[in-house]
C-alpha cells in the first residue's frame, strides 16, 4: 500500500505495487462480492464491474489507508481486505441509491481510516442466528432480496433503524417498485421471520415431547 | 409438555438477521473478524476469476470509472446477462433483446426529459 500511494512521485513503482496488490486480493474480493451482490448485479459481469472499480479507487486513494500501527502480517491482510470491502460496499450502496452514474469520491478520511476489528454486533446467540438462516430460506426471492439489501444500512446498536425516506425512494426505483411496496415487502418478510423464530421448537428426532 | 413460545424484541431479531447475513456471506466483510471468517470459507472453495479480471486494466489507463456500466435489476430477467455480456464484449445483440433495449432507452430519455421539465418548473 505504501508503494502504491507513491503514484505521483514514482509512477512505475506504484504501478508494480498495484499489480501485486491486485494479485493478492482479487480472488478474495471477487468471491465475497459474488456471494454478497450477485443477486442484484446481474451475476458475474456486474460483480466484476464492482471489483474493478474497487481496485481502481483503492489505487487512487491508497494514501488514505492507515495500517493503525499493526505489524502482524495476517492482521494487515485482513485489515486491507476489510478496507477493500468498505469501498465495494459503498459503491454498491451508491449504486442502489441510483448514484451509479456519478463518478464521485465521496468517502471522507474517517470512513477510509476507521476499519473496525469486530463488526460491532453483539456475539449473538448461535442457535438464533442459525434459525434466522433457516427463516430466510422460507422467504420469497423478492422478500429475501429486500431484507438483504435493506440490512446493508443496518447499524447495530443505533436506536432508530428506520431507513430514511430518500434511501427507500432511491432503492425502490432501483428495484423497480414503489416505496410503499418496498416497505410492505420488508414488513411481510420481517413478520415471517419473527413467526418462524417464535414457533415452538420441535425436537430433531421428531419426538414432540409429550 | 408444551414448549413455550420465545418472545423476541425487534432489536434481537434485527441483530440476529444482521449476524446471519454476515455469517452466510450475504454481506461483504468490512471488519477484520468478518474477513477472517470469509477467508476460511475461501480456502474451502476458491473461485475462478472471470476473464476480464484475470487481465485487469491498470487504473491509470482507464480514465472513466467502470461503475457507470452497472445496471442493477430487480430480478434476473433472462435478457439481463446476454445484454450485459454483449455490451462488454462488443458482440451482437439478438433482435428481440435489441427491441427491449431501445424501448428501455426511450423510457429513460422520456423520464429524464420529464425530470428536467419538473426542475425547470420548480426553479
Amino acid at each position: 500500500m505504501g508503494y502504491m500511494s507513491m503514484r505521483d512521485e514514482d509512477p512505475a513503482t506504484a504501478r508494480d505495487a498495484w499489480a501485486e496488490f491486485y494479485r493478492r486480493h482479487a480472488e478474495y474480493l471477487y468471491d465475497v462480492c459474488y456471494r454478497a451482490y450477485s443477486h442484484i448485479l446481474i451475476g458475474d459481469a456486474g460483480v466484476a464491474d464492482i471489483v474493478s472499480e474497487t481496485f481502481c479507487r483503492a489505487y487512487r486513494n491508497a494514501k488514505l489507508y492507515h495500517a493503525a500501527g499493526i505489524h502482524d502480517s495476517d492482521r494487515i491482510r485482513r485489515r486491507t481486505r476489510a478496507w477493500l470491502g468498505r469501498i465495494a460496499q459503498r459503491l454498491v450502496l451508491d449504486m442502489l441509491r441510483g448514484a451509479q452514474r456519478m463518478p464521485t469520491y465521496r468517502f471522507n478520511a474517517d470512513e477510509w481510516e476507521s476499519i473496525p476489528k469486530e463488526s460491532g454486533l453483539p456475539p449473538g446467540d448461535k442457535k438464533l442466528i442459525r434459525q434466522v438462516e433457516d427463516a430466510m430460506k422460507q422467504l420469497t426471492a423478492k422478500e429475501r432480496t429486500v431484507i438483504r439489501v435493506t440490512f446493508e444500512w443496518y447499524r447495530p446498536g443505533s436506536p432508530h433503524q428506520r431507513l430514511p425516506n430518500g434511501v427507500v425512494a432511491d432503492l425502490a426505483k432501483t428495484l423497480e417498485t414503489t416505496p410503499e411496496n418496498l416497505r410492505q415487502i420488508r414488513r411481510r418478510a420481517m413478520v415471517k421471520i419473527r413467526r418462524f423464530l417464535e414457533q415452538p421448537a420441535v425436537p430433531a428426532d421428531g419426538n414432540k415431547g409429550d | 409438555m408444551k414448549k413455550k413460545k420465545q418472545r423476541l424484541t425487534d432489536a434481537d431479531i434485527c441483530d440476529a438477521i444482521s449476524q446471519a447475513i454476515r455469517q452466510s456471506g450475504w454481506s461483504i466483510p468490512t471488519d477484520e473478524a468478518s474477513v477472517a471468517a470469509a477467508e476460511e470459507r475461501l480456502t474451502e472453495h476458491m473461485p475462478e476469476l472471470p476473464n476480464r479480471l484475470k487481465q485487469p486494466k491498470h487504473p491509470s489507463t482507464s480514465a472513466d470509472p467502470f461503475i457507470g456500466t452497472i445496471t442493477p435489476l430487480w430480478d434476473s430477467s433472462p435478457f439481463a446477462e446476454p445484454m450485459a455480456r454483449a455490451a462488454r464484449d462488443g458482440g451482437s445483440v439478438p433482435p428481440g433483446i435489441e427491441d427491449i433495449m431501445k424501448r428501455d432507452r426511450k423510457g429513460a430519455e422520456r423520464e429524464l426529459r420529464d425530470r428536467l421539465k419538473d426542475k425547470r418548473n420548480d426553479g
